[in-house]
């Protein structure tokens, strides 16, 4: 075999072994199912059995928001915080604080994330969470 | 030590860093990983995963290769497939209009989308991987770089 070849599938291979050893030591490894929320995320069950109902924050952008959205969910994103911020909050102290659902397109997007770290930031709650999947999990939920 | 070595050696160091910086901070927060490599919506989830687990250490010793110079050749040649490949990933998402983060250096890097930055780092990444090539071939053997002053010229053909 040609050294060059060799060489190649060495390096090809050895990195799987280390792979596996991601998935078996490391805290933070993702989960093999995709519906497993992460730190900091929260699935359709989990909300169910808040005790208060959560107030939704849609981080996606204006025209999605417009075309379709969680029913009395927040337009929430990076690009018009300073415009959509003051709505939020006066929506979250009004309704008394309740715990805070985000969410994005699917879960591929990392915009619900964002908001969530800004949002726990601005308002010193913990009690803010992301929606595993985001709109896509909604969507195929039929609610 | 000669222009050419010195040359090599500086990008060959280079390079390595930068794969081998790739590859650990992906290492240090692979759930976020996958969320990048979601993002370019080309992968079911499990195959996404298993890209967000081998890659960054595909990566790594890829990196320490280039580093040390262990196994150069082959590092390199799967590089330069790596940044191929790349290269094709951030031109699909781009031509699809994604809102993404390129991932490329985990959550080191702006979340900013900027598919011209990007293609044009893995254009420069792609140039340097194959100068590196280039470099350590000349400084092994430059007569195969150069024509040689005694080399017969074909017949018919002025110099």
């Amino acid at each position: 075999m040609p050294a060059t070849l060799r060489e190649i599938c060495l390096l090809l291979v050895l990195p799987s072994f280390f792979a596996a050893g991601t998935v078996v030591l490391h805290p933070g490894a993702p989960s093999w199912s995709p519906d497993t929320p992460e730190e900091g995320e929260v699935n359709l069950t989990m909300i169910d059995a808040f005790p208060d109902e959560p107030l939704w924050v849609d981080a996606r952008t204006r025209d999605e928001f417009d075309s379709a959205h969680v029913p009395n969910a927040v337009l929430l994103n990076e690009d018009a915080w300073h415009d959509l911020f003051p709505g939020f909050l006066d929506k979250w102290v009004l309704r008394g604080e309740p715990p805070v659902v985000v969410y994005c397109g699917s879960r591929g997007c990392r915009a619900s994330h964002q908001v969530a770290e800004r949002l726990r930031e601005e308002t010193g709650s913990d009690d803010v969470h992301v929606l595993r999947g985001g709109w896509q999990t909604w969507e195929d939920s039929g609610r | 030590m000669t222009a050419a070595a010195s040359g090599s050696l500086a990008l060959r160091l280079f390079l390595g860093a930068v794969f081998l910086y790739a590859g650990i901070v992906k290492v240090i927060d692979p759930a976020q990983f996958l969320v990048d490599v979601e993002s370019y919506r080309l992968l079911p989830y499990l195959a996404a995963l298993v890209v967000a687990l081998y890659l960054p250490w595909l990566e790594i010793f890829c990196g320490a290769a280039l580093w040390f110079k262990r196994w150069y050749d082959g590092a390199i040649v799967i590089l330069l497939g790596l940044t191929v490949v790349f290269g094709v990933l951030i031109a699909s998402a781009w031509v699809r209009g994604l809102d993404i983060s390129c991932g490329c250096f985990g959550v080191s890097e702006s979340t900013e989308t900027n598919y011209a930055w990007w293609l044009l780092r893995d254009i420069l990444l792609f140039a340097g991987l194959a100068g590196s090539l280039w470099l350590e071939r000349f400084r092994e053997d430059p007569a195969r770089l150069t024509i040689s002053a005694s080399e017969p010229l074909e017949s018919g053909k002025t110099p």
